[in-house]
């Protein structure tokens, strides 16, 4: 049994986990619209840290120049250490392994010419990070698309069970750049407005960025912190950035962490919902073929956009904490249900006393990631 | 545990390719209308239009998982099958292709074509495709070749996976090595284990 | 047009990457998606590209483009009509 020992967010809706939990409760979001970002002229929504915040905060808690580092290593390194100082794991220690989950890393680098091509690496700015801690393991480094993040949580489980490791320390990040948002606006996936997941008038996807820490430790179903259970990721076989049309890798991934499990006992599943007309249409066919229809389900993309490679911590951080208060949260920017299947996204805050949730989770490249977590006693 | 049932390389230094069982090479002839992995498409008469459309890396992953699999017809279209593949650079070479084409903002024409390939993970994603695997894909980045890490990551996976297909690719000085590996959870009759050590032999014995 | 049809099929063979393909393999008015060429929607959206770097014309939607890519004389027809 693997237990979630702390947690860390560097999002626009706060600097720290429990900051973010109550601003997503009160239903803020981090959303704003903009004529033009990041060189790119057209209208878009997205999610956006503060650049001020962020460098007075790494400053502040880091203790290092800001000058030096790149916006994700300065989100990333500031996430880390939140965590890392609420936990009381040894992180130099050889059986603390370091798990990065990153879909484009550096990758605004590619507009400057005056740094060293290393940069761009993920592996660089994973070594950063364990360097900084003076971890002494060789960083794993998860780029499955935007499933990295519960892979990362799934792949560091699995380690810790084989008894390489004792603890993990996951961290996800993420950020806005030309390059990211060009590529999804000339896909067609961009929501020139905030998006809508699972409402019969979403346009699209919006953009975030995020820093998203994990510290995950071999421990008990009965212990005080949330457990996570299981998880299985699966691929559709089916098309590069299409989802199936018969939701078949969501739907084999939630089969394999629920079959025998009481699924009365799931309070919610926090889905992907990026306000696509695929995406949603796919995990509305998954939930329906699993006959969890009348389950509530939810989506963050409403409050902090799609944060890619942060995705998977920061919304089973949020969905963890909202747990653990007793709460399943509304997805916000949903109001008429437009997908093809009859399924119960929420529209409001609840109170459940179920101790059980899953996250859904899909990304290009045909993947697909379910994981079932359970809340503290 | 995990075993070797077979592995396939490229290697472009000396324009070789192959399995453990048969060796190919690409001659300068088969280069004069094709670059080096369109060479070795055409020499093993592939029919597969889509190969076309990928870039260097899904095409690296197409070429080895179609030369392994070709002698393993009873490993496609499992359910339970999987891919897991490594590299140092991620999808920077297209990553690159892809800023090309948004970096003057007078000649700003994003191509969807090139960003879907932006993501390394899509290696994996077209190898599932391609053979309707449709167990776990992944996809991990490291600053070297590392034969331990491949080897726990795999194991680990094999845990929910019959077979996995696992590959690391490189372009090192822009020469193409890449060598993948059919590993299963069951042993047959001369399979090796899957462990650091013999991948780290295999490795050394090709591209070194 | 058969200028213009012949320079649209050089243009969709090289932009859509169909290496096999010349452009007598391509009918006037077969259908490029579907049964036809069989292009999928990454291709549509490449199309969309190529209509406005090359033609200076803009599609609002891919559901747009699918109906001026029915067949490359749907698109000399509708480049003709609207360059």
């Amino acid at each position: 049994m693997i237990n979630i020992l702390s947690d860390s967010l560097i999002t626009p809706l706060g600097f720290c986990s429990e900051e973010n939990y109550q601003n997503v409760k009160l239903g803020k979001t981090g959303i704003k619209t903009y004529s033009g970002i990041l060189g790119v002229d057209k209208q878009v929504s997205c999610s956006k840290i503060d650049d001020i915040l962020l460098d007075s905060e790494f400053e502040k808690q880091i203790n290092q120049n800001s000058v030096k580092y790149t916006r994700l290593e300065k989100a990333a390194l500031l996430s880390v250490k939140q965590a890392v100082d609420k936990s009381e794991i040894d992180v130099t220690s050889c059986r603390t392994a370091f798990f990065f989950s990153s879909t484009k890393g550096n990758v605004e680098l590619l507009e400057k010419n005056s740094f060293e091509e290393d940069r761009l690496y993920l592996w660089h700015t994973a070594k950063m990070i364990t360097d900084f801690f003076k971890n002494p393991n060789i960083p794993i480094v998860v780029s499955n698309a935007c499933i990295s993040g519960i892979c990362s949580i799934i792949s560091a489980s699995r380690a810790i069970e084989s008894g390489r490791f004792d603890n993990a320390v996951i961290v996800g990040a993420d950020l806005l750049s030309k390059f990211t948002i060009s590529g999804f606006s000339c896909l067609k996936a961009l929501s020139p407005e905030p998006c809508k997941p699972f409402d019969k008038d979403r346009k699209g996807l919006n953009l975030g960025e995020a820093a998203a820490t994990m510290i995950l430790s071999r421990g008990d179903v009965n212990s005080k912190y949330t457990s996570f259970l299981a998880g299985s990721i699966r691929n559709d076989a089916n098309h590069i950035s299409g989802p199936s049309r018969t939701a078949e890798g969501a739907y084999n991934a939630l089969t394999d962490i629920l079959t025998g499990f009481d699924t009365e006992q799931i309070a919610f599943v926090s889905t992907h919902g990026t306000a696509t007309f695929f995406n949603d249409e796919m995990e509305s066919i998954a939930i329906d073929r699993m006959k969890l229809n009348n389950k509530p389900i939810n989506a963050f993309k409403g409050y902090y956009g799609h944060t890619l490679g942060a995705a998977g911590i920061l919304e089973a951080v949020i969905a963890s904490h909202s747990i653990n208060d007793n709460t399943v949260l509304k997805t916000r920017g949903f109001e008429n249900l437009g997908v093809s299947r009859e399924i119960n996204p929420t529209r409001e805050n609840l109170v459940t006393d179920k101790p059980y949730f899953v996250k859904l989770i899909s990304g290009f490249g045909g993947t697909n990631a379910a994981a079932i977590f359970k809340k503290g006693e | 545990m995990a075993y070797i049932v077979d592995y396939s390389y490229i290697n472009q230094s000396n324009l070789s390719f192959g399995t453990s069982s048969f060796k190919s090479e690409i001659t300068e002839n088969d280069l004069v209308e094709n670059n080096f992995l369109t060479a070795i498409y055409r020499k093993q008469n592939y029919s597969y239009p889509k190969f076309f459309k990928m870039d260097n890396l899904s095409k690296i992953g197409f070429l080895n998982a179609e030369l392994l699999l070709s002698h393993f017809p009873e490993v496609e279209n499992r359910k339970n099958a999987g891919v897991i593949c490594f590299n140092r650079i991620s999808s920077l070479t297209t990553d690159k292709n892809f800023e090309n084409t948004i970096i003057d903002s007078n000649n700003y024409y994003p191509s969807p074509a090139l960003f879907v390939y932006t993501l390394p993970n899509i290696e994996t994603g077209e190898i599932c495709i391609r053979h309707k695997f449709m167990g776990e894909s992944s996809f991990y980045v490291t600053e070297h070749f590392n034969s331990k890490y491949i080897a726990d990551i795999v194991e680990d996976s094999l845990k929910f996976n019959d077979i996995i297909l696992s590959g690391w690719s490189d372009f090192v000085n822009s020469q193409i090595k890449s060598l993948m590996f059919l590993v299963s959870k069951d042993k047959s009759e001369d399979s090796e284990l899957f462990d650091s050590q013999n991948i780290e032999k295999i490795f050394k014995s090709l591209f070194l | 047009m058969d200028e213009l049809i012949l320079k649209l099929k050089r243009e969709i063979i090289e932009t859509l990457n169909l290496d096999d393909m010349k452009p007598e393999d391509i009918k006037d008015d077969e259908p490029l998606f579907g049964d036809g060429l069989g292009l999928d929607s990454i291709d549509a959206l490449e199309l969309i590209v190529l209509m406005e770097k090359n033609y200076g014309i803009k599609l609002r939607d891919a559901s747009e483009g699918k109906k001026i890519f029915a067949s490359v004389k749907v698109m000399a027809d509708y480049i003709k009509d609207n360059r």
